[in-house]
Order: structure tokens, then sequence, then C-alpha cells
């Protein structure tokens, strides 16, 4: 059970004066469970790519398939959920709950089946059922991005894409919807996030893809990412691999800063710690 | 330069934006404004160029106040906002034609005009795209453009809210540094942001929350003495280390703002 993506080329108004290569013999497999990052600078074609995950394009040559099925069919839509960059642009029913019984109206349920839909999707991401009934318009930033989350889940999809999902948000908004997005990982979603700021989330990544115009230039796990040399870093991980360079002892696949502080801790040694604590 | 007295704001659906706020900007500084959303930092840069009018209190421009309406047109010329999508700012078919358009529009020789076009191009580094349309430039492009286009109507003060938010890393850094060398030419630069990266060589640092300035000191002050988190916002990942340091029994390292000076402290 996976996306697999085989050597996908994509071009853009193709045969006219304003044709552009975006996509060029790409190649990838997501597996079901899995939390992907896709990396890449603006403009490197990881929102063409992932347009063909749920069959929005369809590659010029190469296949994309959904659990075995191709990408282009229909059935493929309800399981590869997709967030575009601008939630405001999704949402438009007034309150919550008209908000998320849109996607499983138009899939053809009825009255408690898209009920029972709407509070799994609530429940998913650890939201009360007292939002149902607010406008989505009156949300923080964040809340509305999770609003939007939640619309696309309440279609049960069993693969999550979302494009930038933190561009733009405070530092609180942003650690709500890490933590919901780890939440919905856990129970089983496969997570696919599109950003051309990886730092954020390289922690919590199985895997990570980076793109370069329109070619797949790395596949690797966020360790062997970190190890590569040429793609942009978080600081925190510049600052460990500088350590380790200068001779200390420490790791240099580190992401985050509590794990960098265990991390500088354990090679001052505990004996400082200890010390200063009792002062 | 920016004379904010008790400013008040209350959105005509009642929802208050601003509390009571005080600032003075000094020409020549660089101010970065941050606090979490919704915090009222948009709404008050809003009242250093006229675009909101204070329901309370006064603003003051270059000694000119915003409540008249008469000096809206000089308050607007020294003052120039670039916001965060800038395609909503662009006239001109070319690069050269959209900077010119502020300057055509405070009747200057064309001469000048020419002279205010290639100077602020230059100062943005965008010159080899004069003859681009804007809807064809990349993210970075388009916000350096948009600069270029304030610089042009050679505002004493530049106004960026989020412009670097939908960068990627290259095109932020590229910003950066057309901003850097404006801040050399002696222009006031307030700059709205979430990332406190971007405020490590600030003159000053202002912390907005619920409508109120909570921290107003330089930088390194407003890291060290106040709990940055509770009012959403998320100080540098290496600023935020070496504090936690600190405190855990590691004193010698002190409050290290970038990874150079971290990694001088760890070294010793």
């Amino acid at each position: 059970m996976s996306i697999v993506v085989r050597d996908v080329n994509f071009r853009y108004n193709p045969g006219t004066s304003l044709e552009r290569t975006a996509l060029e013999d790409v190649s990838l497999s997501i597996g079901r469970g899995e939390f992907v990052l896709i990396g890449g600078a603006i403009g490197s074609g990881k929102s063409t790519l992932i347009r063909h995950f749920n069959g929005l394009l369809r590659p010029c040559s190469g296949q994309v398939t959904v659990d075995g099925m191709q990408a282009s069919e229909k059935k493929v839509r309800s399981r590869v959920g997709m967030l575009f960059q601008f939630p405001r642009q999704q949402l438009f029913g007034r309150t919550v709950f008209e908000e998320l019984a849109f996607g499983p109206k138009n899939f053809g349920l009825r009255g408690p089946e898209i009920e029972k839909q709407v509070h799994y999707a609530l429940e998913l991401l650890g939201l009360g059922k007292d939002i149902s009934a607010e406008s989505p318009l009156r949300l923080s930033g964040g809340q509305k991005r999770l609003v939007a989350i939640a619309g696309v889940l309440a279609c049960r999809p069993e693969y999550l894409v979302l494009d930038e999902p933190l561009s733009g948000l405070d530092a609180e908004n942003k650690s709500l919807l890490i933590s919901a997005l780890r939440l919905l990982n856990s129970n089983g979603i496969t997570i696919i996030v599109v950003s051309h700021r990886v730092s954020d989330m390289l922690s919590l990544a199985d895997h990570v893809y980076w793109l370069d115009r329109g070619r797949l230039v790395f596949s690797g796990t966020p360790a062997e990412y970190a190890g590569h040399g040429s793609l942009p870093l978080p600081e925190i991980t510049c600052l460990m691999k500088e350590l380790r360079t200068r001779g200390f002892d420490v790791r240099g696949d580190i992401f985050d800063t509590d794990e960098a502080f265990r991390e500088i801790s354990r090679m001052l040694g505990p004996k400082r710690v200890t010390g200063a604590t009792e002062q | 330069m920016i004379d904010i007295r008790d400013l008040c704001h209350t959105y005509p659906d009642g929802t208050p934006a601003l509390d009571s706020v005080s600032l003075q900007i000094d020409e020549g500084e660089f101010v970065v404004i941050a606090g979490r959303n919704g915090s009222g930092k948009s709404s008050l840069i809003r009242h250093i160029n006229a675009l909101l009018l204070p329901s309370g209190g006064s603003v003051h421009v270059n000694g000119l106040c915003t409540s008249q309406k008469k000096h809206h047109p000089a308050i607007r010329k020294a003052v120039g906002i670039v916001f965060q999508d800038p395609d909503s700012q662009f006239i001109g078919m070319t690069v050269e034609e959209d900077i010119a358009f502020g300057p055509e529009n405070m009747g200057l020789p064309s001469a000048r005009i020419k002279e205010l076009v290639e100077s602020s191009m230059e100062t943005m580094g965008i010159c080899e795209l004069r003859s681009h349309s804007p809807r064809a430039l990349s993210g970075g492009q388009k916000q350096k453009l948009a600069i270029a286009g304030v610089l042009a109507m050679e505002s004493q003060c530049i106004v960026l809210d989020e412009v670097t938010s939908m960068l990627d890393p290259l095109s932020r850094q590229e910003v950066l540094d057309a901003v850097r060398r404006i801040r050399e030419q002696d222009t006031t630069v307030i700059c709205v942001t979430h990332r406190l990266e971007e405020a490590v060589d600030a003159d000053r640092l202002i912390i907005m929350d619920s409508g109120s300035v909570v921290a107003d000191a330089s930088p390194r002050d407003v890291f060290k003495k106040y709990d940055l988190e509770r009012y959403g916002v998320e100080i540098p990942p290496v600023a935020a280390l070496s504090k936690m340091l600190a405190s855990a029994g590691f004193p010698d390292i002190g409050l290290a703002l970038t990874k150079d000076e971290l990694l001088e402290a760890l070294c010793q």
C-alpha cells in the first residue's frame, strides 16, 4: 500500500511558446503510515509533484499509482486528501460543522453518517465538539488551518498531503499544527508535507525528499539529510555539526533545541550540571 | 520621526485592536515588531502612514498629525509600507515602469524619475530584471520590486509587513541583504515579523500582545528578560538553546544570539 511515482515528467503548456518543464524523471515511493517531507526552493516542482498524487495533474510521461490504482481514477480522490497553502480559500461553510460536512456530503453520505465523519475528524485532531458551531472565519490562523485539515479528514483519506502548512503561522499556532500532525500520524495516517523550509519538521519525518528545478536530488532519512552537506539545514544542526568538526563528541544529526540541549549537557558533563544546580 | 501617544484603535465591529500604545521611533533606527497573530502589529503599522486613524490618542509623523487629512499626502510620502503579498501592489507592465509609478505620481521631472528608478533598482539588486513583467518574477524578486517601488518615492521610513514569510530561505536571505543596504543609507526601517532571527541585529525589538506593547528594548535585553513564549513569539533556536544551558547550570554560557557566539562560548 503506497504512492508510487515512476519516471514522471511534467511540462506546463506543452507545445506552446509558454512550455515549461516542471518535473523531470521523478521516481519515489511513499509507504502507508510514513511521515514524509518534500523540500525544495519555490518553483522547484514540489506543488506540481503533489498534484499528481490525486490526479489533479497527469504526467506527460511516466506513471503515478496510489495503492495500486492509477492516480487519475476517481476513487483515489477520497484516499489522498490535499490541503493547499491558503486555507482561507478552502473555507466556505457558515459554521465549522457545515464546513466539515461539505466533503462527506459530496461523496454521497447522508445525515447521521455525515455527523459520524465530522466527529471522527474533530477527534483525530484533538478538537472539541464545541468548535462545530463556530464560524470558521472567526478562528485564529492556526485553528483555521486545523479546521481545513479536519475538512479533508472528514472524507477519511489514507494519505494527507499538506502544501506549506506552517507558512504565516506564529509560534503557538505552529506547535498546535505540528502536534496535530504528529497525532494524526500516530493514528496511522500517512503525512506528506511540502515545504521550502523543512527545518521545523525534520525531527518528525521518516523520510525526506529534495527537489531542485524539477529533479529529485535527494532521498533519504533525516540523518542522511543532515549529512548531505549542500542542503539547507536548521541552524541548530549547523551548530552541532560545527561542534563535531571542532572535535567535540556530539551527534551531528540533531534538529531541535531540546535534543541539542540534552546532547550538549551530556558533552559538558553531568558533574557541572549537578554542581551548579545545587548552588 | 514617529511619535505615537496613547494610541487606541477599535474596529467598526467593536473589536479593540490597540490599547494605549505609546512609542517614539527616531530617524535611521531599525526596529523590529513581533507578536502573535492578532496582537495588533499590523494595526499599529497601518497607523504610521494613516491607512488607519486613531480612535483615541495620536500619531505624528515628522510632526504632522495623521488625524488631519490634509497631512496624508506628506505622511504617505514619508512612510512607505510593503505587505506580505506584493502582487496586489503592482501596477506597471515592466519592473522599471512599476517603480516609476510612485515618483511619476508625485509629479517629478522625468530625468529625476529615471535617476530614482535606477538607484532603487541598484539598491535592491534587480537591475537585470528591468524589462521583466512583475507577474513573471519569483516571490523574492517580487518583494524586492515592491521595496524598490517604495524606495523610489524617497520614503524616509520603510515599513515591511511580514515580507519574508512566504519566501524560501535563499530568497529570504536576498531580501534581508537588500534591507541591510537600505539601512546603510540611513533610512528608518520598521519590520514586522514572526521570526526573531531577523531581529538579532535590530536597534530595538518591540513585542506586542493583546494590542499593547509589552517589551521595547535591545534584542539582547528582550531575549534575556522576557519569557517570549508567553507572547506567542518564537525566540531564535540558538538563543533558546543558550538560555536553556545557562539556566541548567552552565552560567558561563551567556545569552548567545547567533550560532557563532554560542560556538565561541562552548569552545572556551
